[in-house]
């Protein structure tokens, strides 16, 4: 019986899959044009159940690119940029925050009134965009610790008594109302030409300088808006951003439970990481030591 | 001496190559340089220079120029911003001086020169529109006199007087407009044309600003035969990743011999065999470009370019071989190279862009594993390591109390499987620095030697 009628179901099957995939496109499209979050989170475990979550963060000021689209450039891009990074830099402290974290934002008068600091942050900046366009290209390797910021970090982490360093990236693009529809002609009523903006946010451990959570969104928006309003962007592009990264007291007790069993295998080196390594160097090399041995 | 970083730099003497654009300030570099690299080409009616290249002024042609400029200003924020600014030193009042003394007087309101010096291991050196010159430690750090300096400072001060900037501004706008427009009937070759144009007048106007450059340091009483000694500095390639493209067609640049020669010949024009009493000034200038020189080695190997710090640290300690701190210099680029040699040879292009590829898509950790993963990386790791180790000892020969010698020496030690060792240098490095901002990490570097002893590492 089944066979049978179910048949003829099938061939009429076409037409509803069809259907389906028009509904489909037509949801994408939307979704695509009213600039809806997908925001991506990338942390390692122990990141996520709150072992290696640094609580107290160093933010580092974003440094923010705005490129505008056009045939000949003569805006004024690097104080429209500098506009996104001051509000950039507000949107995600006051976020995270809200999430119940400390957050120290490092001012640029901070960082001057030392030579030293001013290179440590620089050095800083540089190496994490040496690592950028590798977390880029792939984001999933922060679940295997891949990307480190080096040694500075964990100074610069030292000096300011951090648990982790926050680094953010924006990348702005601005596309005039004009061309956007422009492009619209001839591509079915969709520009290919857009306004939008993009933001990255790392965080970084304190120990040994390591990626341990990497969150990424876009927003789309306008020329206009971008230009002149520059913290709503922003703060909503913070919002997006920061949408998978969990709150203060959030621990994935799945995850914990998964690390703790892998943590149990390796308990005898948890011990000596609890002394005083000079002390127990000392004691190593002390002449008792060397009798015994 | 490029009116953009996007036009990278040679390198000096086995000190700068390690790279276009890759060093800290490049990116902000390439934007910097969008007036007068990306646009480099010059209009078809320059303002040429009259005599004792003095130029006419250029009145700014609209609200667009007027922008421009205000975004170049805004630059000088940027850079102090992103902390890129070189200003704590004697040197940065000294740069000043000298390209004050090389200054014409200003021919337009938007001018106003001022002096800049960029912390970034590259060699280079850059002038925008509205005045702002600016050179990078890396390139003071490879000068060998105050006469190559001027000679730099007026080449730049060449660019702006000659208001190259906008002028190729304007060339390109016109010539971007024409191919939007013929464009499509050309089929794209107009495009072709554009690209060579480009390429080949921005030549042209470095011609100009190293002869009227040349004129302007010799008036200010410098021996202009340092212009030609300053271009034979560039070249080299340590880290093995600068591609050679062929010949010199598409560079910028003319090519580096033809504009040694023509500075030569221009100066021994002008001086007519009597080169006398004109300026040098090798040993004040080197004085004062030490610290300059000790932070370009330390930056170089932040930026994960050991050989050219390595060469830069031997060129300083053979000008100067008992300051302490160029012996800790040469042992800290030691340490740097890890499993690396300290030389490339001769590689093929192929070879080269296998290394730039690796730099991008490699972590440096993964690269170094790599390099240990042979016997010639283990066997290059022990030679540096001795090296480093050797390079420390002198270094606290000369000067006792340094305790970065001793942390470095701890790592160099460390390497050499001489755990015990590297641990009576780390304790002393701890107690001298107990406020170290490495503490952390030099505690875990214990925490790791003493699981090393308490498996029977070796005793000295």
């Amino acid at each position: 019986m089944t066979r049978t009628q179910i048949a003829p179901t099938r061939q009429g099957s076409p037409r509803a899959a069809r259907t389906f995939w028009v509904l489909v496109l037509v949801a994408a499209a939307g979704l695509v044009s009213t600039g809806s979050a997908f925001a991506k989170g990338y942390m390692t475990v122990p990141f996520r159940y709150r072992k290696a979550r640094p609580v107290k963060l160093l933010l580092l000021p974003p440094h923010a690119e705005f490129i505008k689209n056009k045939v000949i450039m003569t805006e004024e891009m690097v104080n429209e940029s500098a506009a996104l990074e001051v509000e950039a830099t507000n949107a995600l402290a006051a976020q995270l925050q809200q999430r119940g974290y400390k957050v120290r934002v490092l001012t640029t008068a901070e960082m001057r009134k030392t030579a030293g600091l001013q290179q440590l942050v620089t050095r800083v900046n540089d190496r994490y965009n040496e690592e950028w366009s590798k977390l880029v290209n792939r984001p999933r390797q922060v679940k295997k610790r891949r990307y480190s910021v080096g040694p500075d970090a964990v100074k610069l982490c030292t000096l300011f008594k951090a648990d982790g360093l926050a680094v953010a990236r924006v990348q702005a693009v601005g596309v005039s109302a004009g061309k956007a529809i422009l492009s619209g002609i001839g591509n079915l009523g969709v520009p290919s030409h857009r306004s939008f903006a993009r933001m990255d946010l790392s965080i970084i451990d304190s120990r040994e300088g390591r990626v341990e959570a990497f969150f990424v969104d876009h927003e789309a928006t306008s020329l206009k808006q971008l230009t002149r309003k520059p913290a709503k962007i922003m703060g909503q592009l913070a919002a997006n951003v920061l949408d998978p990264y969990p709150a203060s007291t959030f621990e994935d007790l799945e995850a914990a439970r998964g690390a703790e069993v892998a943590e149990a295998k390796s308990d005898d080196s948890e011990g000596a990481e609890e002394a005083d390594p000079i002390a127990e160097f000392e004691a190593l090399m002390s002449p008792q030591q060397k009798a015994r041995k | 001496m490029k009116t953009g970083a996007a036009e990278s730099r040679a390198e000096l003497r086995g000190g700068g190559s390690a790279g276009r654009a890759r060093f800290p300030a490049g990116q902000i570099l390439m934007g910097a340089g969008l007036l007068a690299a990306l646009l480099g080409a010059p209009a078809s009616s320059m303002v040429r220079a009259g005599a004792g290249g003095v130029y006419e002024a250029l009145p700014l042609d609209d609200d667009d120029e007027e922008r421009l400029l205000r975004n170049v200003n805004a630059y000088e924020d940027l850079f102090v911003r992103r902390g890129y600014r070189y200003e704590t030193s004697e040197l940065d009042a000294f740069v000043g001086r000298v390209g004050a003394a090389l200054t014409p007087r200003s021919t337009d309101p938007y001018i106003k020169y001022r002096f800049r010096i960029l912390r970034d291991p590259q060699a280079n050196a850059f002038a925008l529109p509205d005045g702002q010159v600016y050179v990078n430690t890396g390139m003071l750090a490879g000068l060998e006199n105050e006469a190559q300096l001027a000679a730099l400072l007026a080449h730049e001060i060449q660019h702006t007087a000659g208001h190259h900037g906008l002028l190729s501004y304007r060339s390109a706008r016109r010539k971007i407009i024409t191919s939007m427009v013929l464009g499509p009937l050309t089929l794209g070759v107009g495009d072709v044309f554009l690209a060579l144009s480009v390429a080949g007048y921005s030549r042209e106007l470095e011609s100009e600003a190293d002869r009227l450059g040349l004129e302007r340091m010799h008036a200010a009483g410098y021996d202009p035969r340092q212009m030609a000694a300053l271009f034979e500095l560039f070249g080299g390639d340590p880290e093995g990743e600068s591609v050679q493209t062929s010949g010199s067609k598409w560079s910028t640049h003319p090519e580096t011999l033809a504009r040694v020669e023509s500075a030569r010949t221009q100066a021994a024009r002008r001086l007519g065999g009597r080169p006398a009493n004109l300026k040098v000034n090798a040993q004040g200038y080197r004085r004062l470009a030490r610290q300059a020189g000790l932070d370009t080695v330390q930056d170089m190997i932040a930026a994960d370019y050991p050989r050219a710090a390595l060469g830069m640290a031997r060129w300083l300690l053979s000008e100067d071989a008992t300051d302490a701190g160029r012996h800790l210099a040469v042992a800290d680029s030691y340490l740097a190279l890890g499993a690396r040699q300290a030389q490339v040879g001769d590689l093929s292009n192929k070879e080269k862009r296998a290394n730039r590829w690796a730099r991008y898509t490699h972590t440096r950790e993964e690269r170094e594993e790599r390099r240990l993963g042979t016997e010639e990386g283990r066997k290059a790791l022990r030679v540096n390591m001795d090296l480093a180790r050797r390079s420390y000892l002198r270094a606290l020969e000369l000067n006792p109390n340094l305790p970065e010698a001793r942390r470095g020496l701890g790592y160099a030690l460390d390497g050499l499987d001489r755990p015990q060792d590297a641990g009576v240098h780390f304790v002393a490095y701890l107690k001298a620095r107990p406020g170290a901002a490495d503490r952390e990490l030099v505690l875990d570097r214990m925490r790791e030697i003493n699981g090393k002893i308490k498996r029977g590492g070796k005793v000295r």
